[in-house]
C-alpha cells in the first residue's frame, strides 16, 4: 500500500493515471502529454508498474501501458486529485483535457 | 504458477466462508445469539465479501490485441467492480439496520441488473464500432 500511496502522491504520475483511465496508450502517446524527459517518464512509468497500478504489454518495439486500479486505488486517485486541486497543489503538467463521453 | 495462487486464495476464502458459517451457527445454537442476528450477521459477511472481490476485479483485466476491445473491457471491469463494491457495502450496511430485507436484495440486484446492462451495451457498441466501415 505504501507503493500506492509513493505512486499516487505524484502529479505527474496520477495524470498518467488519467489518461490511462480514457483508454491504454503508448508510452510515446503518453510521454506526449508531458514536457519531461523520457528517462524522467520511464521513472514515473516503474514507479507506476511497481505499485501495480499499470500493466504493459509489448507489441513490437512499442510498450502498451493500461490501468491496473483496483476500486480502492481508483477511489483514492479521485480523492487525492481533488483534495490536491482544492489545495492548490495539482499543477499537472500540460493538461490535456480528457475526451468527453469516452469515460463510463 | 499464477493459477494455482488464485486457486489457492480462491480456497481459503471458501474456507473461510465455512468456517465463518459455521462458527455462527455454533454460536446460534448454544443460545448466544438469536437466530435473526445470526443470519444479519452472515448477510453483512457476504455483503463485505463481495466488495472485497468486486474491489479487484478491474484489476484482472487481461490483455487484449484489438485497442478498442481492450478500452471497452476496461471500462466495463471498473464500471462492474464499482457497481458490485457499492451494491456489497449496500447490502452489508442494510443489514445492520433494522430494515426488510427486500432492501438488501433489491441493492444488490440493481447492481447486478446494471452491470449487465453497461455490459452488454459495451459488447454491442464494441460490436457495431468493428463492422463500421473504414473509409
Amino acid at each position: 500500500m505504501n507503493a500506492v500511496f509513493k505512486a499516487l502522491a505524484d502529479p505527474t504520475r496520477r495524470h498518467v493515471l488519467e489518461l490511462l483511465r480514457v483508454r491504454p496508450m503508448t508510452a510515446g502517446e503518453l510521454a506526449e502529454h508531458f514536457p519531461v524527459s523520457k528517462p524522467t517518464m520511464s521513472a514515473h512509468f516503474a514507479v507506476l508498474r511497481e505499485a501495480d497500478l499499470v500493466d504493459v504489454q509489448k507489441a513490437g518495439k512499442t510498450m502498451i501501458y493500461q490501468l491496473k486500479l483496483s476500486v480502492l486505488e481508483d477511489a483514492l486517485l479521485g480523492f487525492v486529485g481533488a483534495f490536491s486541486a482544492v489545495a492548490g497543489s495539482g499543477a499537472d503538467p500540460k493538461r490535456v483535457p480528457i475526451p468527453k463521453g469516452t469515460t463510463p | 504458477m499464477k493459477i494455482h495462487r488464485n486457486l489457492a486464495a480462491s480456497l481459503i476464502a471458501a474456507g473461510l466462508y465455512l468456517v465463518g458459517a459455521l462458527a455462527l451457527k455454533g454460536v446460534e445454537r448454544a443460545g448466544y445469539l438469536p437466530h435473526d442476528t445470526a443470519v444479519r450477521a452472515f448477510e453483512v459477511f457476504n455483503g463485505l465479501a463481495l466488495a472485497v472481490y468486486a474491489n479487484f476485479l478491474p484489476k484482472t483485466l487481461g490483455t487484449f490485441r484489438n485497442p478498442m476491445a481492450a478500452m471497452r473491457m476496461q471500462q466495463v471491469m471498473r464500471v462492474n467492480g464499482w457497481a458490485f463494491v457499492l451494491g456489497g457495502l449496500g447490502y452489508a450496511l442494510v443489514s445492520l439496520l433494522p430494515l426488510p430485507d427486500t432492501v438488501g436484495l433489491a441493492l444488490l440486484g440493481g447492481a447486478t441488473a446494471y452491470v449487465l446492462g453497461y455490459s452488454a451495451w459495451a459488447f454491442m457498441e464494441c460490436d457495431r464500432q468493428e463492422r463500421r466501415p473504414t473509409a
